[in-house]
């Protein structure tokens, strides 16, 4: 199956934060490298699909580090952008964000074996 | 670095990571402390914003396996050389972020000068492992060669 990225990535944008977002990427690199070494989380546009692979390793940690999950309406085989979508999935880090970290702290330190 | 100055980075990088305009003060920082790299910039800062963000995420949620993410860190390096960028401005990004984090920290002192120390020492190590980062990748071949070597040593 392929999957549109950018549905997914503005999704976790909006139901946690661009820094949320941005987390969940960065902690996951290192195994979405291995199995597309192709892979970046700053190249993602409208064209962009993941694999399962791919998106079972963003669920995995979406799930440990913030105890949510993409529900399965919007995992739709090339899936086209919903319009509410479209303005979540370009970021502004200039602009601040929309969760406090404080709140999940302990649960991503935690799932760090902290 | 010890577990426990880790612990200290992942710690005090989620209290501040959700501050508003965090990524823009630490601009404003570099750009008072060394003007000159402005160049290296573009004017509209909210693209270059986002890839610090990924970044800096990437550095600190992956401190704890350090060793998976070295070849990461040395591709950005290779893509900093390529621009020019010369050692010493590593020095002045590391103070920037160094005063952007303690300025958004609600601690005392002591609790500063641990996480400021943390800090400089993965930032360093990370600007030496850019600094010095090889022109090429190893080959992927290889890197599986000296993986199974090292598990079969095992």
């Amino acid at each position: 199956m392929k999957y549109n990225a950018l549905i997914i990535k503005s999704w976790i944008i909006k139901q946690i934060s661009p820094m949320g977002w941005s987390m969940i990427v960065a902690r996951s690199l290192p195994e979405l490298l291995e199995v597309n070494p192709y892979f970046s989380a700053f190249m993602i546009n409208k064209r962009t699909k993941w694999n399962d692979e791919e998106l079972q390793i963003i669920q995995w940690y979406l799930k440990k580090m913030f105890d949510v999950r993409i529900p399965d309406d919007l995992l739709i085989e090339n899936g086209t952008l919903i319009a509410n979508f479209l303005n979540v999935g370009s970021i502004n880090f200039l602009t601040g964000n929309t969760i406090t970290f404080h709140r999940i702290k302990n649960s991503i330190l935690n799932f760090l074996k902290f | 670095m010890t577990a426990d100055q880790v612990k200290t980075i992942t710690d005090s990088w989620l209290i501040v990571s959700s501050q508003p305009n965090l990524v823009k003060s630490f601009y404003d920082k570099l750009f008072e402390l060394a003007p000159h790299t402005k160049r290296f910039f573009p004017e509209d800062l909210s693209k270059q914003s986002e890839k610090l963000a990924y970044t800096l995420n990437f550095l600190v949620l992956n401190l704890d396996r350090i060793g998976e993410i070295k070849e990461s860190i040395e591709d950005l390096g290779r893509m900093h050389n390529k621009m020019q960028i010369l050692p010493e401005h590593y020095g002045y990004v590391k103070d920037a972020l160094i005063y952007t984090i303690l300025k958004n920290m609600e601690a005392d002192a002591e609790e500063k000068a641990k996480v400021s120390e943390a800090w400089d020492l993965a930032l360093t190590f990370v600007a030496t492992t850019m600094i010095n980062a090889p022109e090429k990748r190893e080959p992927r071949f290889s890197r599986l060669f000296a993986r199974l070597k090292k598990m079969t040593k095992g």
